[in-house]
């Protein structure tokens, strides 16, 4: 089987079979749809004050973002993965990338190991692969609440965590 | 006893297809060998989070002692498309499998996130999947405080989590 195998040649169905991306786009394709995510988190961040609200705003621009940007969002959690090296090492620069700007807005009181911030942005990673690879981004928006749980848990204790990821959960419903 | 010794069923995460390329057959070799390390160390003594910080030191062991095995499961696995991309789910669903019973240690456990168990395993093996691709799999025991205290924090909560990283 070829290394570099398209994910839209792999003889896997419903939503790997729809790749719009040639190999010689890809570059392009990654950094223009890196750009477009990280202007919607900043943008997002900008309009809040507190580090917890920053976070849930980040990821519910993140979760839009894949609602309406689902061929993107595949091209950065699952079509990079195939296309190796290159595309592998976007996707670690991509992570590590939001891993430091989670990291540059935490409380330093509250700082954790530096890997803690890679595994939570790379976890809210799968969780987008996840839908990216069954066809259902725009269902994404619904798990806002727990993606911000899942990511300020570990600053913040399960029970504010859990009340940060309802307060987001409201403030889509309410947007 | 919520937190107790428990066994785990040596055929969990292992129900599927039969291989049929060299990479498949590779693919569940690996698989099978890391699926040994992990549950002899998850068999010892000791309640769930001691035992599952022995299953990522022996998972963290096994990918710096074997780095083709680990990048197989891994990054091999996540370029080989659709195929190879439901063998790494596959992968992902079982690490996800043995963290699933802390939610009986943690006071509020059935209130976490569905998504809590493939986030985490998920973060892990993309900590891991770098290391291998940087060619720095001789790093990878000295993750395992880090990886211990990401895993454990939600069940146990920091301050504990960091005490069994540290043990």
């Amino acid at each position: 089987m070829p290394r570099h195998t398209s994910i839209s040649t792999a003889g896997g169905g419903g939503a790997l079979d729809d790749n719009p991306y040639s190999s010689d786009d890809f570059p392009a394709a990654f950094s223009g749809a890196v750009a477009r995510l990280q202007v919607s988190v900043l943008e997002a961040c900008r309009r809040h004050e507190a580090w917890p609200e920053k976070v849930a705003a980040a990821l519910g621009a993140a979760v839009d973002f894949a609602a309406r940007e689902a061929d993107g969002v595949r091209l950065l959690t699952v079509d990079s993965l195939i296309r190796r090296p290159d595309g592998g090492r976007r996707y670690v620069r991509t992570v590590e990338h939001f891993s430091e700007l989670l990291r540059a807005e935490s409380p330093p009181d509250n700082r954790r190991p530096r890997s803690t911030e890679q595994a939570l942005v790379g976890g809210v990673a799968t969780t987008f692969a996840d839908h990216a690879r069954t066809g259902t981004l725009a269902e994404l928006p619904a798990a806002l609440p727990e993606l911000v749980e899942f990511v300020l848990l570990p600053y913040v204790g399960a029970a504010e965590a859990r009340r940060w990821g309802r307060w987001a959960g409201r403030q889509r419903d309410s947007a | 006893m919520p937190c107790g010794p428990r066994r785990l069923d040596a055929r969990q995460g292992t129900d599927i297809e039969q291989p049929t390329d060299d990479f498949a057959t590779a693919f569940e070799g690996a698989f099978a060998r890391l699926q040994v390390r992990v549950e002899e160390a998850m068999a010892g003594e000791g309640e769930w989070p001691v035992r599952i910080a022995a299953a990522i030191r022996a998972g963290l062991d096994f990918a710096a002692a074997d780095p083709a095995a680990a990048n197989l499961l891994s990054n091999e696995a996540l370029s080989r498309g659709a195929a190879g991309i439901a063998r790494y789910q596959r992968l992902i669903g079982y690490l996800a499998g043995l963290i699933a019973p802390g939610r009986e240690c943690a006071a509020g456990g059935a209130r976490l996130p569905e998504i809590t168990e493939r986030a985490l395993a998920g973060g892990v093996a993309m900590l891991v999947a770098k290391r291998l691709d940087q060619g720095r799999a001789a790093e990878l025991p000295s993750l395992a405080p880090e990886a211990i205290e990401f895993v454990l924090t939600p069940y146990v909560g920091n301050a504990e989590a960091r005490r069994i990283a540290a043990a």
